[in-house]
């Protein structure tokens, strides 16, 4: 009964060089190519027979033959590498057959130094539907195709689950839908589809920390996430609920703004006094929390002006705060019909003036052309009025790392598909 | 389950399934026919040198739901290539084959004769039907017996010769039929991960 453990892994002799080899793939592997002289053999059946006597490239895998290492929570060893390239020869990318016997065969493909952890489906998945774009849908995803060309082997080293030899082309198809790659190749006889998902260097080198040195990553590559990809939708929605909060803060404080009446009185700014030039308001009290106090003046301005520079006073003589009111209107018509700058009100909000007994202290200019002696105008003086400044700071503050984020992504989107087949024409 | 004694060695041989006709006794390999409750000896069967399976007989898994065991095994080779075809018991009543390629697992199911439509002789590309479903024949090969263990429905001596023929499903499930001695059973089954099959009392691969 064959029920005692397993004999050790099977040593052989290579047929063409008689280096002894030792045979990883326990039985279900086809083609070996031996790393000694590189023969490539074909040990499916009985008696080995050689395919390749020779292979013109020689190149060293990354990761080396025999190499183990976790990933997915599963161990693997390497037990082939094959080297493809594009039907022009001038891209190249290598592959990593990984073993257990277990779980079964996956694939390392390393192109341009973007990784990509890659399993064999036993079925095929839908065929591609839709205008323009043709898309797979798959597992609940939408795979856009990217690219379709030819792969060529170019070299071939250790065990393979098919018989292989340099020289074999297929046709192959790409469909991404990142971190996710489906990839499809043909041949006369057979296609066969595959699921890759994108893998971050960091990861495979902790998962095979003596390989390397590995190889640096350039471009975009085709199922490479976005950055920020793994936060951008929770941000952006966290963003959105946030914008709503602000405003909905801004729309309460803006309703029950008191809008309290501090001052609403006519002044005249009379010209002929030096002493004139200043006027100073009955004190008055300002209760409770801080709050804004907003400040309105009113002048019958025509084609003229009014400076009024107030001083918010404390009842100690120490000045708080000051803005300057200037009230400007001008009007008239020229060839374009008529026209008006500016109005007969100005308006200026001092923010978080706290509790306390306060004056105005209001020094006046006018326009030196404005012939009358004495201005009147109306001042106003609300406390806790509704502001829109803070609400669109508040706005333009937390939209902004969002929309820098989405910029961010675009233009890395239009990196990724400008090495598709579709120019750099998509999203 | 019943137990008979083996004719050759007197060493107990257990049958779990009603339906299995064939068992090879795990004491002295002997290829034992049954007939009710007599055994009949046919001959030796061969150790099997290099077997690096990742099952064993007695292996249980699951597959819908229902718990399965590895009964008995038969090994099959041809001339690029061997693989194995597990009998699963599921409790008393299906029979079912459970085989591992590539380290990609199969489960399939017979399908009752009156269920099968196929032509006398099928060749690549011929439509079959199974079950109200549609195939076609993918290849045909010769394949030899190099090694059975544990029970079985069928007589699966050393070197006992099957046609086996592969199907290719519409919706990408698979289907084979095997020709031995005049009879011809078809399946039709779909391919699983190995998680999917939550396996346990799998063989220990030195190593591994």
């Amino acid at each position: 009964m064959n029920d005692g453990p397993a004999p050790a892994a099977k040593i052989v002799k290579c047929p063409s060089c008689a280096s002894s080899i030792t045979l990883r793939g326990l039985g279900r592997t086809s083609t070996l190519a031996c790393s000694s002289c590189r023969a490539v053999i074909d040990i499916s059946g009985d008696e080995f027979k050689i395919l390749q006597q020779e292979q013109s490239l020689a190149i060293t895998p990354v990761i080396a033959l025999g190499s183990r290492g976790t990933l997915k929570g599963v161990l693997f060893e390497v037990i082939g590498f094959l080297v493809r390239s594009d039907g022009s020869g001038q891209y190249q990318w290598g592959e990593y057959l990984l073993f257990n016997p277990y779980h079964g065969f996956r694939w390392l493909v390393e192109a341009n130094g973007h990784w990509n952890f890659v399993t064999p489906l036993t079925t095929a998945p839908e065929p591609p539907s839709g205008f323009g774009h043709p898309a797979i849908p798959y597992e609940k995803r939408r795979y856009k195709h990217f690219l379709a060309g030819r792969a060529v082997v170019r070299f071939v080293l250790g065990e393979f689950y098919w018989l292989v030899k340099a020289g074999d082309t297929v046709d192959v198809s790409d469909y991404i839908c990142p971190p996710y790659i489906l990839s499809m190749e043909r041949d006369q006889s057979e296609e066969n589809w595959a699921h890759g998902e994108y893998l971050p260097v960091e990861e495979l080198s902790k998962a095979f920390p003596d390989a390397g040195p590995w190889p640096f990553s350039s471009g975009v590559s085709a199922n490479q996430p976005a950055p920020g990809s793994s936060y951008r939708t929770t941000l952006s929605w966290y963003t959105l609920y946030f914008a709503v909060a602000i405003i909905a803060v801004h729309l309460f404080v803006a309703a029950t703004a008191r809008r309290e009446l501090i001052i609403s009185n006519s002044y005249n700014f009379n010209r002929t006094f030096a002493s004139g030039n200043t006027i100073v308001t009955e004190p008055f009290e300002l209760r409770g929390v801080s709050r804004n106090l907003q400040l309105v003046a009113e002048a019958p301005v025509d084609n003229s002006w009014i400076s009024l520079d107030v001083s918010l006073v404390k009842a100690d003589g120490s000045e708080f705060d000051d803005a300057v009111l200037e009230v400007a209107y001008y009007h008239g018509s020229d060839s374009d019909g008529s026209w008006s700058e500016g109005g007969r009100l100005a308006n200026v909000v001092l923010p978080s003036v706290p509790a306390g007994n306060y004056y105005l202290r209001i020094d006046h200019t006018a326009d030196p052309g404005w012939s009358i002696t004495s201005i009147p105008y109306k001042l106003t003086v609300r406390r806790d009025v509704p502001y829109n400044g803070n609400m669109v700071v508040g706005l333009l503050l937390a939209l902004m790392p969002t929309g820098l984020m989405w910029v961010i992504k675009l233009f890395f989107e239009n990196r990724r598909w400008q090495e598709s087949d579709y120019g750099s024409s998509e999203e | 389950m019943f137990e008979l004694s083996c004719p050759a060695c007197g060493a107990p041989v257990t049958f779990r399934n009603r339906v299995s006709t064939f068992a090879v006794c795990s004491h002295c390999h002997s290829e034992l026919l049954r007939t009710d409750l007599r055994l009949e000896q046919l001959g030796k069967m061969a150790v099997l040198q290099e077997d690096y399976s990742a099952l064993q007989l007695f292996t249980s898994g699951r597959y819908k739901n229902r718990s399965f065991l590895l009964i008995g095994r038969i090994r099959l080779a041809w001339e690029r290539g061997q693989w194995d075809e597990w009998a699963m018991f599921f409790d008393g009543s299906a029979e079912g084959w459970l085989a591992e390629a590539q380290g990609q697992y199969m489960v399939s199911f017979p399908v009752p004769p009156e269920r099968v439509v196929l032509a006398d002789s099928p060749s690549v590309g011929s439509a079959i039907s199974l079950d109200g479903n549609r195939y076609s024949v993918k290849d045909l090969k010769t394949v030899k017996c190099i090694f059975s263990e544990g029970e079985l429905p069928f007589k699966a001596v050393l070197n006992q010769e099957f046609v086996s023929i592969d199907l290719n499903g519409e919706n990408g499930g698979f289907g084979s039929l095997t020709l031995s001695e005049g009879s011809t059973v078809a399946f039709r089954g779909e391919y699983q991960r190995f998680d999917e099959l939550a396996l346990t009392n799998l063989r220990q691969l030195p190593g591994w």
